[in-house]
């Protein structure tokens, strides 16, 4: 039974609430604590649900009474006349996008360079939501913590990598079209060390990276839905 | 003060927004469309100062129009209870899946001040800030309902 503490901490951290050093503490907690993450996930696809519902009622036409109040000339109507326009566009375009990650997935996977980066990994990094756990092989799992824009302006990962006795905690960003680690810390994940969190040193170093690298636009659950749609680029 | 012309644009604008946030208050596509009108008409009446951010602003309006007319009509709440179990009419739009339906079930048991957040914060994306000033109240209470808000919408939506 989780406290209300935790439920706020959930809540906060689905909201970007949290301060940076918070983030990280609860999020390395969610991958120690079962409960904790099944209600984080559970919470985290209610959010979405409930935008898409209250959404919905952009699908119904605005009432005619409503749309004369706020005529001014021929405003209002060009202006369903475009959303329809841009209905079109949007379903065009998302048809397009389909079929560009399909496309995409198949070159990126060729044509990888990175041999460091294993194709399971790859594929995670492009289509894996931040907090949702991905098995990488019989061995190894994968994590990622929140995506954001680096300074320089591409766009970057934060993630983790479990195996049966390490934990990798990177960062990649996309660098002419492939994801490239910028930062790697590995420690060992022994079983007394498994539910207790990192040392201060280690918080330190990756804090110093995060701070030198992101500008504040750490992207939102929304934005980053939006780049694993659009591959990224 | 904005101008007719200038607040009709970013009405207009803000529409789409306008409406999702009282449809999260109402939970029925029809009245939340009388909500927005009357939040239209009272603001074309009032105006709008220039300085102002406009949304926040508007959706406190919103917020406000939509607790007088619930005072106002105390009855409403058993007169939705008593519709629900008619079938929808024809021409009113209903939730679109099962899904839907029972996010707009759940709402319905939160209370005013929850359902007011959910429809600022999660929909809307508010910051805790944002949304304390726009309800008046402090950012720790915005914190602690919409946990609480989040809590009992998981638990009424997974409960068998």
């Amino acid at each position: 039974m989780l406290s209300e503490q935790d439920h706020q901490l959930i809540s906060a951290s689905l909201d970007g609430e949290l301060e940076p050093e918070q983030d990280l503490a609860f999020k390395r907690r969610l991958l120690q604590d079962p409960e904790l993450n099944k209600q984080y996930q559970t919470l985290k696809a209610l959010d979405q649900n409930l935008k898409n519902t209250f959404g919905d009622i952009a699908n119904a036409p605005v009432p005619q009474q409503l749309a004369a109040l706020l005529v001014n000339d021929k405003k209002v109507e060009d202006d369903q006349q475009q959303t329809a326009k841009n209905s079109h566009w949007r379903f065009l375009a998302l048809a397009a996008s389909v079929g560009a990650i399909g496309l995409l997935s198949f070159f990126g996977f060729q044509n990888s360079t990175n041999d460091t980066m294993s194709l399971a990994l790859t594929k995670a990094l492009n289509t894996q939501p931040s907090m949702e756990m991905k098995q990488l092989d019989q061995n190894s799992q994968f994590i990622a913590l929140q995506s954001f824009r680096h300074n320089d302006g591409r766009v970057c990962r934060e993630y983790l990598v479990n195996d049966t006795d390490t934990q990798s905690h990177l960062v990649a960003c996309i660098t002419n079209q492939h994801w490239q680690v910028e930062f790697q810390q590995d420690s060992a994940l022994s079983e007394s060390e498994y539910y207790v969190t990192v040392t201060a040193e280690e918080n330190k170093t990756i804090e110093f990276y995060l701070k030198k690298a992101i500008t504040g636009a750490k992207l939102s659950t929304d934005d980053e839905l939006k780049q694993i749609k659009d591959g990224w680029l | 003060m904005l101008g007719t012309a200038q607040l009709k644009t970013l009405l207009i604008n803000e529409l789409p927004r306008m409406r999702r946030f009282a449809y999260s208050l109402t939970g029925n596509k029809s009245d939340a469309d009388d909500l927005v009108q009357s939040l239209v008409e009272k603001l074309l009446r009032k105006g709008i100062k220039k300085n102002i951010p406009a949304i926040p602003w508007f959706l406190k309006v919103c917020k406000n129009l939509w607790i007088d007319e619930t005072r106002a009509n105390q009855s409403r709440r058993k007169l939705a209870e008593s519709s629900a179990q008619e079938p929808i009419a024809e021409n009113e739009a209903g939730p679109e899946n099962d899904q839907m339906a029972q996010i707009l079930k759940a709402m319905e048991q939160l209370n005013d001040e929850q359902r007011q957040l959910v429809g600022l914060v999660i929909v809307e994306g508010f910051s805790y800030a944002e949304a304390a000033r726009t309800l008046d109240i402090p950012v720790g209470t915005v914190m602690s309902r919409v946990a609480r808000a989040r809590a009992k919408l998981a638990q009424l939506l997974t409960a068998p």
